[in-house]
């Protein structure tokens, strides 16, 4: 009796969260449809035009170029910091490692605002401020340790006994790295890029912070319009949101397509003696 | 033997006539490997025997190139080889757990080292199915290393190594992993393999079997310090001290004085009794010293002559399938392990002889 209260208790939480998600987002979807929308159930009729003036006079265009150069720049140097970085984790221990481990795990522990202000004027006051190059920079502060953690359990998987057997069948070490390590990690260099270039679109903090006019990241530019709140219509507000959502749902839906999490951990031979 | 086809193209200039090293390797502040010394002498296959963390894996490392010696230095054919990197010496080596690269087929693995010396296509594919022909693997080339079982994994590993024709083969623990069946047969594989091939060996093991069965010559280490080298034959019946005699199955030690020494015989008291071994140079009358013997050269019964006859109870018997082995307590309260075909009877009270000439006289440690 108490198994099935609890499992009733289960799916009435369910269904509240996903009513009240759906009920969000297709408020949303609606409204971004609407030619005007006033106390009724439905808008009365409907109307794409909020899409073509949200492009337009959002340069949405260009919004969207400069979030995808960013999520994809932060994506590349994050792996290729992270890597080797996850690599020497994975491989050495030293008397620091757990204080180091700690170090690189803070960015993400703390909340991003913290630091961000204070990381945010370092960075003007290098002059980077309000620049595509400082929005990249500061989100690399969290992205970083997210690669490196993500990719440090997959080299912990590959046992350190296949390098030494490439050696001594000849591999130098960039061979090593090429033919050996690099074909091994593809899964968790996928995951750890997925993973990066989600959290970059979707990071609003350190973004925020740092955009300037020509910087403004899809969130940035759609927070900024909403609260210039009376000057824009709200249907095209939310036009601007639903672009939002459609586009985070297509990179992951793309990444998704490539990359399986559950299909991710697969064993290698990892029996350490 | 005639080189089989696979090595048809080795020439045997690139196999090595002598390797020398005396290294020492120290952890930390921790002395792994004291200075030790070994020569090979090329075709041979000498085995490192030892107990877990003895430092024989060290030692197989520190020739292999993958662990830096903290001192000493490493001759191959006169030349010191100790700062070349091992992908340049040209060693082939197999490892305890396989590490076969599971993202490579059966047949990538094995053509890892020609390709990454770029040879042609044909002249790959051509050793490599030599070489599956001569580890038996022939038709298993698009399996990956997942879908076989520990025996074919380990065979792929050392396929890969052979194919490169090493100068020398280094064998880490390689049938630690195996049931005991599939290790007794893989061991007569890789001699075959050894002698068909002409190889130069040296294989790690803490199995006193697979030493003896495979080595030219054994080298025992013990914490790093070499304890005894020689043929299986020589460590197996003339140990020279305590430990080798305890790792190679002698069970019983007896603590004696010795005695007067006379035609080859020296006296040896044990708990007021006086027994009779051979003689061995610079043991002296008066010497504290052991006695060794193993469980399966004590006889039961009384010899003719009555000379080393201890009598004791039967306080625990093992059954071995076609031999048993019994722990007696002895009447001087001692204890002795005793092997037999004949039953033994728990509880009941036995003479014993212990064969004068299957004693090993020890120092005491």
């Amino acid at each position: 009796m108490r198994g099935r209260m609890w499992k009733l208790a289960i799916y009435l939480f369910l269904l509240g969260f996903i009513l009240n998600l759906l009920g969000i987002v297709t408020h949303v979807v609606v409204s971004s449809f609407a030619k005007r929308w006033f106390g009724k159930p439905l808008p009365p009729a409907f109307t794409t035009d909020w899409f073509t003036y949200a492009w337009r006079e959002f340069e949405l265009s260009h919004v969207l170029f400069i979030t995808l150069f960013i999520a994809l720049a932060v994506v590349f140097i994050a792996l290729a910091i992270g890597f080797p970085a996850a690599y020497v984790l994975a491989r050495r221990n030293f008397n620091a490692k757990p204080v180091l481990l700690l170090l690189y795990f803070l960015p993400l522990l703390i909340p991003q605002m913290t630091y961000g202000i204070p990381l945010a004027t370092t960075l003007y006051g290098f002059g980077v401020g309000g620049t595509v190059i400082g929005v990249i920079l500061a989100v690399l502060v969290p992205m970083v340790p997210l690669a490196v953690f993500i990719l440090l359990p997959f080299f912990e998987q590959i046992s350190f006994n296949l390098e030494w057997s490439a050696q001594m069948l000849g591999a130098s070490r960039l061979q090593i790295f090429r033919r050996i390590l690099l074909p091994l990690m593809l899964p968790g260099i996928l995951t750890a890029g997925l993973l990066v270039l989600v959290n970059t679109i979707s990071n609003f903090e350190l973004a925020f912070l740092l955009a300037g006019g020509g910087s403004q990241t899809l969130v940035v530019a759609l927070y900024y319009n909403v609260f210039a709140g009376g000057v824009r219509p709200v249907y095209s507000i939310d036009a601007m949101a639903v672009i939002y959502m459609c586009t985070v749902m297509a990179v992951l839906l793309v990444a998704l397509r490539f990359v399986r999490p559950t299909q991710m951990v697969f064993r290698l031979d990892g029996r350490r003696n | 033997m005639r080189p089989s086809r696979a090595y048809a193209g080795r020439g045997m200039a690139d196999s090595i006539d002598k390797l020398q090293m005396s290294i020492t390797k120290r952890y930390g502040g921790k002395v792994v490997l004291d200075q030790f010394p070994l020569e090979i002498v090329g075709r041979e296959f000498v085995t490192f025997l030892g107990p877990s963390g003895c430092g024989k894996s060290t030692a197989l490392g520190i020739i292999a190139g993958l662990v830096p010696p903290s001192d000493g230095e490493i001759h191959l054919n006169g030349r010191r080889i100790d700062d070349v990197p091992p992908e340049k010496r040209g060693f082939g080596m197999v490892f305890q757990n396989y590490a076969l690269f599971p993202h490579l087929t059966v047949f990538g693995n094995i053509a890892f080292g020609l390709s990454l010396q770029k040879r042609s296509s044909e002249e790959i594919d051509k050793r490599v199915r030599d070489m599956l022909g001569l580890v038996r693997l022939a038709g298993y080339e698009d399996r990956y290393p997942g879908q076989l079982s520990g025996g074919q994994q380990q065979r792929v590993a050392i396929a890969r190594a052979l194919v490169l024709h090493p100068r020398l083969m280094l064998f880490d623990e390689p049938l630690s992993n195996l049931d005991a069946k599939l290790r007794v047969e893989m061991r007569a594989e890789i001699k075959q393999l050894h002698t068909r091939l002409g190889l130069t060996s040296i294989y790690v093991t803490h199995d006193q079997a697979e030493a003896l069965s495979l080595s030219d010559r054994i080298v025992v280490l013990r914490e790093g310090v070499l304890m005894q080298v020689g043929t299986p034959q020589e460590i197996h019946d003339r140990p020279k001290n305590v430990f080798v005699a305890d790792f190679m199955g002698f069970r019983n030690f007896l603590d004696v004085t010795l005695g007067k020494e006379a035609g080859g015989m020296i006296e040896a008291g044990f708990k007021g009794q006086i027994l009779q071994a051979r003689a061995r140079d610079s043991f002296h009358p008066g010497e504290r010293a052991v006695l060794a013997i193993r469980p399966e050269d004590v006889r039961l019964g009384q010899s003719g002559d009555g000379v080393n006859v201890l009598r004791g109870k039967v306080e625990l018997v093992e059954y071995l399938g076609r031999e048993q082995e019994a722990e007696i307590t002895l009447d001087g309260g001692a204890r002795l392990w005793v092997r037999s075909h004949e039953k033994i009877v728990l509880g009941e009270t036995l003479d014993l002889t212990l064969p004068a000439d299957k004693f090993v006289l020890l120092r005491r440690e």
